[in-house]
């Protein structure tokens, strides 16, 4: 069975700390912005980082615009106001004003999950014993539950699941969707991911397994394929978009904005941190083979560019072996440098930049990438500032802990 | 603990409906005469909620059969000062 429908984007929601929405987020990353603060969310007197890519808390609701459940936990907030957004923008919010057989199917990633509240439940128990741990603990700290959440909420009835792939997981429910569609298996879906590991244990964890930046300025610390670097920062935030068959958004009207055209995923089956090379390979090439395109056809590559050391060498020798001598006048860049590493939602976020990237013929930077690692010489490396640049297709690299691979092919619709 | 007032159990149980449903309840509606389920809109989930709260403030146990027979929020606060009352030193 071959896959048969064309996917788009017919609307997309943004929360990152560059603002609400995917305005201030490709404003802000075109005109490479550093978002990294010092943390004001949780105490981290005595740690030796103390800043990530944060964003202000907010009240969903009234972004929203309508009431919503009562929450703590700042990612179903965040899954609230993206997924309100990019419903919104697809005509799809209103229930009244959708097709009646248009079943909308919920795909959501989260390399995380509800930890926040897991980080507070496991603070009452360990404070009070067993009687101080909410009963709806277990239904708030499932990792369902921000899917679950937006298809109560919103009224979306087609089939309602979580993907979890870590840092991938984004890209991996939007592939998944894509493919869904494309084989006929769904109409419209609600897919993207959410995530923050900025609550206290989770960052102390992340403190530990000492691969956090570390630089006396904090908004130069994230400093993807630079000779110097030394870790990633930390980040948070949503992405969510509503992929459609083209049929369907053309029947209702609406508008589309680009085209999924390729997802290719494979596990390293290797290690649960160390990355391989051979995994991202065979995932780049399996998007390539989906979309059927060469590796010439590629305009641009969002790396997944964590700033780690390990990552960064290993995926300049991935994208080498699948591109080659293109490397070279091929634009690559990795948003993490201003935005910091969201886990799942990153690689959400990076679909949407690249959406963005393709409608505006712009590639946003890389910045702090000041001595390009030589494992990185050969390529386009957009350091500094963004340019204008002429594009049709657009590579999202999202590796993660555990050996998942997903890649994405966005393409422009002229 | 001293025998709280009902205007005092009614204010804590305000905050608690406050903290769990947001704007969702309008808890100026939230009287001794309002229903738990048909005026309040609270469910079982949300009964689990309230009753911990209760609990937790009160420092009181209400039994599963004791909460199931609550239906307004008279009966909330009556059972809370029965309760209460009952574990006041003789």
């Amino acid at each position: 069975m071959k896959p048969n429908r064309k996917v788009v984007v017919t609307g997309m929601g943004a929360m990152t700390p560059f603002g609400h929405g995917v305005e201030p987020l490709w404003n802000g990353v075109s005109a490479g912005q550093s978002t990294v603060r010092t943390i004001q969310s949780f105490e981290t007197t005595g740690m030796p980082v103390n800043y990530a890519s944060e964003m202000d808390d907010f009240d969903a609701a009234e972004l929203v615009g309508r009431e919503l459940p009562s929450t703590r936990d700042k990612c179903l907030k965040m899954s609230f106001v993206a997924g309100a957004a990019a419903l919104k923008q697809a005509n799809l919010f209103d229930r009244d004003s959708r097709p009646s057989d248009l079943a909308i199917q919920t795909i959501v990633g989260t390399a995380l999950g509800p930890c926040y509240e897991a980080d507070y439940s496991y603070g009452c128990y360990f404070k009070q014993g067993w009687k101080g741990v909410r009963p709806t603990t277990v239904p708030k700290s499932m990792f369902n539950s921000y899917a679950s959440q937006l298809s109560v909420e919103y009224g979306l009835t087609g089939m309602n699941q979580t993907i979890a792939c870590a840092c991938a997981s984004g890209a991996a429910a939007i592939g998944l969707a894509a493919q869904l569609i494309q084989f006929g298996l769904a109409d419209a879906v609600l897919t993207g991911a959410v995530d923050s590991p900025l609550c206290g244990s989770m960052f102390a964890a992340w403190t530990n397994l000492r691969v956090l930046a570390r630089h006396e300025d904090p908004q130069r610390a994230a400093r993807p394929f630079d000779r110097d670097r030394n870790g990633l920062v930390l980040g948070e935030g949503a992405g969510l978009l509503v992929l459609e068959s083209e049929e369907s958004a053309l029947r209702r009207g609406a508008t589309p904005l680009a085209e999924v055209r390729g997802y290719g995923s494979s596990s390293d089956s290797s290690h649960l941190t160390a990355p391989t090379v051979d995994g991202p390979v065979r995932a780049i090439r399996q998007a390539l083979d989906q979309a059927g395109l060469n590796p010439d056809d590629i305009d641009y590559v969002n790396a997944h560019g964590t700033a780690t050391v390990a990552n960064d060498e290993n995926e300049a020798r991935a994208l080498k072996e699948v591109f080659g001598v293109r490397g070279a006048s091929l634009p690559i860049s990795s948003t993490k440098s201003m935005l910091g590493h969201g886990m799942g939602a990153s690689s959400a976020l990076e679909a949407i930049i690249c959406v963005e990237a393709l409608r505006h013929q712009h590639v946003p930077p890389t910045i702090n990438c000041e001595n390009p690692d030589p494992a990185a010489e050969g390529f386009d490396l957009v350091t500094g500032e963004g340019r204008p640049h002429r594009m049709r297709h657009a590579l999202s690299n999202s590796f993660g802990f555990g050996g998942a691979n997903s890649v994405l092919i966005v393409s422009g619709l002229t | 603990m001293t025998v709280p007032t009902r205007q005092t159990i009614l204010d804590q149980l305000t905050h608690s409906v406050r903290k769990l449903r947001g704007k969702r309840v309008e808890t100026a509606n939230l009287t001794e005469d309002a229903l738990l389920g048909a005026d309040l809109g609270l469910d079982s989930l949300d009964m689990l909620e309230v009753r911990f709260d209760i609990e937790d403030a009160w420092k009181i146990e209400i039994s599963d059969s004791e909460a199931e027979a609550l239906s307004s929020v008279r009966d909330v606060v009556d059972k809370i000062l029965a309760k209460c009352e009952a574990a006041q030193p003789v």
